[in-house]
Order: structure tokens, then sequence, then C-alpha cells
């Protein structure tokens, strides 16, 4: 019976700690590869394209971690994650990051027992309406039928501008996304609404996309960002500065057209961002000494993979917004490697 | 059974040895001790005008010391519940090590080797700052680009001096360089007349104006030549920790961006919207998985106000050298200052 107790005791006592001898990055490089979750069928996110490439902001964001950790960028899964799983697969390590365009928000990053890293997509709640409506405004859609997915937070947001702004609101609530974008492709709205980027992504699978247009009003903040599993430092810390490091190439004007010009580069940015001045900043997170120049030369830096993946050179065509650096104009910033 | 016994007493070793190193487990050793003691340690900036000084009756203000203040509110409900250091140097991140203190509230930038050499975590971004020039109104100087033919004082502190070379090397601006060593130097020289501008980060400028006889007569400029951020620091290994010192930083950006103010805030009861009865903990229930009340956020803006009344206190007009909200101001007002929701977050997105 002691005997038993003390076990117990033991156990109880120990139990708290386990977690911290698992270290993710040596997981990682044991298997090979990046377990990176995705959305799956995201235009713009994470898609395969019907040569079975995958393609997207998630995509490339999972690639740049893979070039940093092995020096591939094809070192890397991508396991399409569902709503309800995706937490339960990044607590259970069963995906080592989640890309999956995911809104930071409180009770996620207090209850569910993740870590975000950062924002990889400053979204928004936006409408969408058809050009021929000459809908100049939200405030045009008072008393109008808008189409808005039941039991979300973009029901919620859509009911707070609407009262906030005097104006009548007649939501045309329906179960799931697909639905509620069906129903005003087909008419039972004036407009629908949603995240831009789902918006976006929606439209360009349309083939008369360029007869629906946005709305100027942005009603919410969605930053869309990556998470990590609690309780793994290094591991945070690897996502964040793989993040960071995108930001800090857009920023210094390396791209991965131009970087091995830059290698030559006198500037003492440029030299420490791609691992060429004295300090080894690779080595405290457990990575080379040219971890950025493998991210950049891999995939490009953020601008690069924004531009191709959801902005002006795809068929989302999305404007650079609050997504543009913090010296253009937008809030996407990052701290230096210094 | 000798076995056995070994087995045991291998078993309470290993117990013993864990039970001690609790202090760094990732279960909330930090709020505990914090408890225990009954008052948070917060460590800001060295005395520097703005950020954190004595007032006449020997208290601690200043912005980093709002920002402890914030802390404290959301655990105990109670802001004086504090206990402020200013330290300076190597010393906060040894200090923030060994557990003498609980948090930085904000004093190094933001920099990769900072995050990720000294066992600690930047939480998130809460001053933006940059180095900048000062020049005295009388010169009626309104841009960096108009600086010609001027003897500039700045430190090589960082890259301070290299900075200034670079930007005088794209306007091709002719200046001699007045070097000191740090900035209570450059304060002494710029005030004498030794130099007709001065060039360092702009918190510092403010402060060195702000120990000047008449602040007013000094203009900071409005051009950034370098970049950096500062923001709350915790210790590594204390997820919980982590996340209650970003949510109290996030929650006075988002009573900023709801319009929730320590004056309105008790009459805001009645509010419908969603945003406003999630931040006052009438709807939803934020605080309690942090460890915290369920109106955590209430007793923080009544305490210390949101963020904009916290740099409209410290830095606002009142304090005889206003600063422009600039890159500190929201987002949705051109600034980078910006916070996630206090929301659920649902399917979907």
């Amino acid at each position: 019976m002691r005997l038993g107790l003390l076990a117990l005791s033991v156990l109880a006592v120990l139990a708290p700690a386990a977690p911290a001898f698992a270290d993710r990055l040596d997981t990682v490089k044991a298997r090979g590869a990046v377990l990176c979750g995705v959305s799956g069928s995201l235009a713009g996110f994470s898609k395969q394209g019907t040569d079975g490439n995958w393609a997207g902001l998630e995509v490339d964001y999972c690639r740049a971690l893979a070039a940093a950790i092995f020096n591939d960028p094809g070192a890397v899964r991508f396991i399409p994650e569902a709503d309800g799983q995706r937490w339960t697969d990044l607590k259970s390590g069963a995906i080592d990051v989640l890309a999956r365009a995911s809104t930071w928000t409180m009770e996620r990053d207090a209850d569910v027992g993740v870590a975000f890293v950062g924002t990889l997509f400053y979204d928004g709640q936006s409408f969408l309406v058809r050009k021929q409506s000459n809908l100049g405004t939200a405030h045009d859609l008072s008393g109008q039928p808008v189409c808005v997915e039941a039991n979300t937070s973009a029901a919620l947001n859509a009911e707070d501008y609407f009262a906030t702004n005097r104006l009548t609101y007649d939501p045309v609530t329906l179960e799931g996304h697909d639905a509620g974008f069906a129903a005003f492709v087909a008419g039972k709205c004036v407009a629908y609404t949603a995240d831009a980027s789902r918006l976006a992504a929606d439209r360009s699978t349309l083939s008369n996309a360029a007869d629906y247009v946005f709305l100027p009003e942005v009603i919410s903040n969605e930053p869309l960002a990556l998470s990590v599993a609690l309780g793994d430092d290094r591991w945070f810390k690897i996502a964040r500065w793989v993040y960071f490091a995108m930001l800090d190439a857009d920023e210094l004007g390396v791209t991965q057209k131009n970087i091995d010009e830059m290698v030559g580069s006198d500037s003492a940015e440029v030299k420490r961002l791609l691992g060429l001045g004295e300090e080894d900043f690779g080595s405290s997170i457990g990575l080379s000494k040219d971890w950025v120049y493998r991210i950049v030369k891999a995939v490009g830096n953020y601008g690069e993979s924004f531009d191709r993946n959801v902005g002006a050179s795809s068929p989302l065509g999305l404007p650079p917004g609050l997504n543009a650096l913090w010296k253009d104009g937008g809030i996407q910033y990052a701290p230096p490697i210094r | 059974m000798v076995a056995l016994r070994f087995v045991l007493v291998a078993l309470f070793v290993v117990a013993a040895g864990s039970a001690m190193a609790q202090a760094t487990a990732p279960d909330g050793p930090t709020l505990k001790a914090v408890r225990a003691r009954g008052h948070v340690i917060c460590a800001g900036s060295d005395p520097l005008p703005g950020f954190a000084q004595l007032d006449n009756r020997g208290l601690w203000t200043g912005f980093d010391v709002d920002f402890c203040r914030a802390i404290a509110a959301a655990i105990f409900g109670d802001p004086d519940k504090l206990e402020f250091r200013a330290l300076t140097g190597d010393a906060r991140f040894a200090s923030l090590q060994t557990g003498d203190i609980d948090v930085i509230s904000r004093d190094a930038d933001w920099t990769m080797r900072r995050d990720t050499r000294y066992a600690a975590s930047y939480v998130a971004p809460s001053f933006y700052d940059g180095q900048a020039f000062m020049v005295p109104a009388s010169r009626n100087i309104v841009s960096a680009y108009q600086l010609d033919n001027l003897r500039v004082c700045v430190t090589d502190q960082g890259d301070q001096l290299i900075n200034l070379q670079e930007f005088a090397f794209t306007t091709q601006a002719q200046y001699t360089e007045v070097l000191y060593e740090d900035r209570e130097d450059l304060a002494v020289a710029y005030a004498k007349g030794l130099c007709d501008a001065v060039s360092a980060p702009a918190s510092w400028l403010n402060a060195i104006r702000r120990g000047m006889e008449s602040p007013a007569s000094q203009v900071i400029l409005p051009e950034r030549i370098s970049k950096s951020v500062f923001g709350p620091v915790v210790r590594q290994g204390d997820d919980q920790w982590f996340k209650i010192v970003e949510w109290t930083l996030f929650a006075l950006i988002d009573a900023e961006q709801a319009g929730v103010t320590s004056v309105n805030i008790d009459s805001l009861a009645a509010a419908k919207t969603h945003g406003i009865r999630r931040l006052l903990g009438i709807e939803g229930s934020f605080g309690p998985s942090l460890g915290l009340a369920p109106d955590f956020i209430k007793s923080v803006i009544k305490a210390v106000g949101n963020y904009g009344q916290i740099f409209d206190r410290n830095f606002g007009p009142d304090t005889g050298a206003n600063v422009p909200r600039g890159q500190n101001a929201l987002w949705s007002n051109g600034g980078l200052i910006y916070a996630p929701d206090i929301e659920s977050g649902d399917t979907g997105d």
C-alpha cells in the first residue's frame, strides 16, 4: 500500500516535466521532414495543382521551414487540417506546425493550449457584391439580405457592425461556408460577408470572377497566424524566426532572384541576414549559419511569396493592404537579425 | 529486494530533482510565485524620462511602469501590488533567468540575439522606436533631409554612428561628427551647444529634451533612419506567464481599439456590442484559462487606462514635450500597434 502511494506520488511529480524532454527539432530531423498542417484546398493559401504540386502562402512558409532545417524545401509533408482536428493534431505532435489559416484569438491562445507564432496574413471581414448591383459602401446594405455562415464570429461581427452604424441587418444565415457562398452566387443575397481571403479564393473559382467586387469596408481584424504546440521554446523560436527572416529579407531587398548577388553586399545588415558576418545567429536556434540564405534561395522573401500566391500576380489579386511591410504602409514587421 | 530498494531510492532522487526543477517547469511557476509573494517584480528601463522616473513623492511613474501596473492589476486587481526595478545592461536578462524579476516591461530593443540566446522570450511589440534627429526649433528645420553643414552629436552605441553615416551618404549632406560614449554625455553636450543637432533613438531624444530647461524649444524631426521595436520580455519555459503578459498588452490595445477607457468603462456595463462585452468580461470567459479573473481586463483598464491613455499620460502634450503617436498609433490610424481580438474563434478560420 505504501509502495503504491509512493509510486503514485512519484508519477504525479514526474508527469508535468515530461514534455520538456521531447525536442521537436530533433524529432523533425530524425524523421527527415516537417509535418505541416495546411488548409488543403484554399486557393492562394494551400492547394494542390493538377500536377500534384502544392502551392500557396501557407505552403511557402512550410517549405521555408524545411529549407532552413534541411536545406531542402521538399522535405515537408502537407497535411490538410479539418476545423476541429487542427488543434488536437498540433498538441499530439501529429503535425509540427499549423500554417492553416487560423485566426489568432484570445480563447485559442489561452484555452486551446497552443502558442501563436506570428501573423502570416492579416485578414479582415469584408463584403463581396455583384459589380452590377452598384452598391458602393456597406451602408448601402441596410435592409438588404446579406448571406453569412451560421454560428461564426463573422455573423457576430456583422451584427455589431450594423448595430454600431445604425443600419438594418437582414441576415440570411447558412450552415457552412460553401453553402453561404453558393446561396450568394445563386442570388439569395446581395452580399456575402466573410474573411476577404476566403471571398477572394471563392471568387477566383468562378468563371465570371470579374463580375464580383469587394466593398471598401473591412469590419473585423482577423490575423491568420502560425502556431506550434506549447512547451518547446526552441521550436517556437525556429517557427518565429523563419517567419521573421522572410520579412527581414523583404525589407532589405533580398530576393530569390538577386540573392547570389546580395552575397557580395557591403551592407552589415545584409551580411548578418545571410550569415556572412562574424556572429552565427542560426546556431542559437539549432540551425545552420546560412539558414536565411537557404530560405530565400528556396522560396523567396515574404513579399515575393505574397505576390505569387495571393497578390497581384495571382488569380486572387488581393492588394497588399495591411500585409505590406511597415515601411510601405502595411503592418508586417519583424525585429532585426542582430 | 535489494534491487527494489535501489529502484525506490532512485525514484526518490528523481522525484526530488524534479520537484526542485518545478520552478522552471511549464506549469505556471511564475504565477504561483507571484501570488505567494503578493506582488509582481517588474523591471523597466534605467531611469529615462517618459519611460521610468521617480516623481516628487518618490514613486516610479512612466510608460514602462504603467505596463507593470497593468500586469499587477490583471493578477491582483490592484496596480500597486508591484515592485518596480530600474535595471540596465545585461543585469536585466540575468535577473530574469535567476527569477529575481518576473518580467521586463520594456527595455532593450528586440533583436534575434536577445530573443534566442538569453533563455528569454520577447512577448509582442509594445513600443516602436527608431533613430531620429533633434534640432532647436529656432532653426526652422522640419525634415532630416534639410540637414546640412551641421555639427551632429552622436554615440557609437549599437549602429547609431553607422546609421548616421549611411543617412548622410544618402542625402549627400556635409556634417561634422561629434562623438560621445553614452546618452548622458550626449545630453550634456547638446545642451551646452557643442553641436547643432543630435542623432539618437527618438526615445532618447525625448528624454534629453525633457531634461532641458525648455523642452518645447526642441524639435524631433519626423524621419526615422533605423527601425527598432521594444516589447515585454519573460523567462523561457513558462507558457502561462508568457500569455498573461501577452494578453495584458493585447487587452490594452484592444480597449483603445474599442474606445474603452478608464473614464467610460463603468458606464459600459449595458453595452450591446459583443466586442465591448467580451472586453469587460460580461460575455465569454477569457481570464480563467490563464489563471486570471473573468473581468481581469476591466481591472487593468480601470487602473491604468488603455494603450492610448498610457501613451498620452507619458508622452502627450501635458508632459511639455509632446511626442506624436507615429508608429505607435493603432494600425487603424496609420500606426503599427495591433492586437488579436478578445474572441473565441469558431469553426472555419
